[in-house]
């Protein structure tokens, strides 16, 4: 006989629920359906080993802090804070947030970027089931005209048939110099938007980097030139191949947030070819 | 299909979800103040069933969310 949890089981239950154990470390990012950028929490990433032949599913925190050696003014975790969220110094003067969640794939590798290294050594895979982002329409006024401010309506974004799919990040060790603990960060890279993003997002007109199993395991494991890493940023997954519908306004706290949800006034998506 | 819900627990709202993992069904129960909780039904030595949470530690927890689970799976029958 065993315990699990204090309690006595057979041996073949003890061995069934260690199984689930182990299944589930590999699924903890299964707790949370819904990551919200601006909460910096962990999410699940796929980080080549150092040999770069296998690869481990781990939990990094999202918001890229790059190295405190050459950010000096992101060393602990107070700092962090006023670095993402912003905050008022001694005099009293505002210094805004600096959001780094997303890296654009056009930039990356430029000199002094700050995720130039991580692009060049530490590039990760993002497991993600889908994404939301708002669509901006602007409502007719009564003369015909568009009106200045527009109604924004959130949207799920997946691929259909795909439980989860990658998208390309890079990623970077951070140490807090007080408690010294250690994490991994990381941000999602972005590139144009395609067709069906163009007009869901069509304030920023941008969308992560979603890559084919081919370019997921190349942008992971590969050892790539500066302008492979580039191609492979910019690469824009097939519009046909994903959907995006609209969902509730307070998704955020819906039971299930991507459910779709009809709204009279949503004109629909053109994506005629 | 996941099947998602919530029940009440010290008056607060514990967002459920029920997911198949492996050839089990875990549950998954999301706090509005403490980390998630996941739980399993299993078999005692004496093939009584009783909540688990997985991994182990959280067993309290588990035997107190589990009923208010199995009461809500219940009454969607």
């Amino acid at each position: 006989m065993c315990y699990y949890n204090g309690v006595r089981v057979t041996k073949v239950e003890f061995i069934r629920l260690r199984h689930l154990e182990k299944l589930i470390s590999q699924y903890d990012f299964l707790v949370n359906p819904l990551q919200i950028g601006f909460e910096y929490r962990e999410c699940p990433v796929l980080k080549a080993r150092p040999d770069k032949k296998d690869f481990d599913l781990v939990q990094m925190e999202w918001g890229f802090l790059g190295d405190p050696n050459k950010w000096p003014f992101i060393k602990t975790r107070e700092e962090v804070s006023n670095f993402r969220h912003g905050y008022k110094d001694a005099a009293g003067k505002f210094h805004p947030p600096i959001t780094t969640l997303n890296a654009m794939a056009e930039e990356l590798l430029q000199p002094n970027k700050l995720y130039r290294d991580a692009a060049l050594n530490r590039r990760c895979l993002i497991l993600s089931s889908g994404f939301y982002e708002w669509r901006h329409v602007f409502p007719m006024g009564k003369k015909g005209q568009p009106l200045k401010t527009a109604v924004k309506f959130p949207y799920y974004i997946h691929l259909p048939g795909r439980e989860y799919f990658y998208m390309a990040g890079v990623w970077n060790p951070w140490t807090d110099a007080e408690t010294k603990r250690s994490v991994e960060t990381f941000a999602i890279v972005t590139t144009a938007a395609n067709k069906l993003m163009e007009q869901v997002h069509n304030s920023k007109k941008r969308m992560p980097a979603i890559l084919s199993e081919e370019l997921a395991y190349e942008w992971m494991l590969g050892d790539l030139p500066e302008k492979r890493i580039t191609e492979i940023a910019k690469s824009q997954y097939p519009w046909k191949e994903m959907e995006a519908c609209p969902i509730a306004k307070d998704f955020r706290e819906a039971l299930d947030p991507a459910a779709p949800f009809d709204y009279e006034d949503l004109p629909a998506l053109e994506l005629a070819v | 299909m996941e099947n998602i819900f919530e029940v009440k627990y010290n008056n607060q709202p514990v967002r459920v979800r029920e997911v198949p993992v492996g050839m089990d069904t875990v549950y998954i129960a999301n706090f509005v103040d403490a980390q998630p909780l996941v739980l399993v039904r299993a078999s005692d030595a004496n093939s009584g069933r009783f909540w688990t949470s997985v991994p182990e530690g959280r067993q309290e927890l588990a035997q107190r969310i589990g009923p208010l689970i199995a009461e809500q799976i219940r009454k969607t029958l």
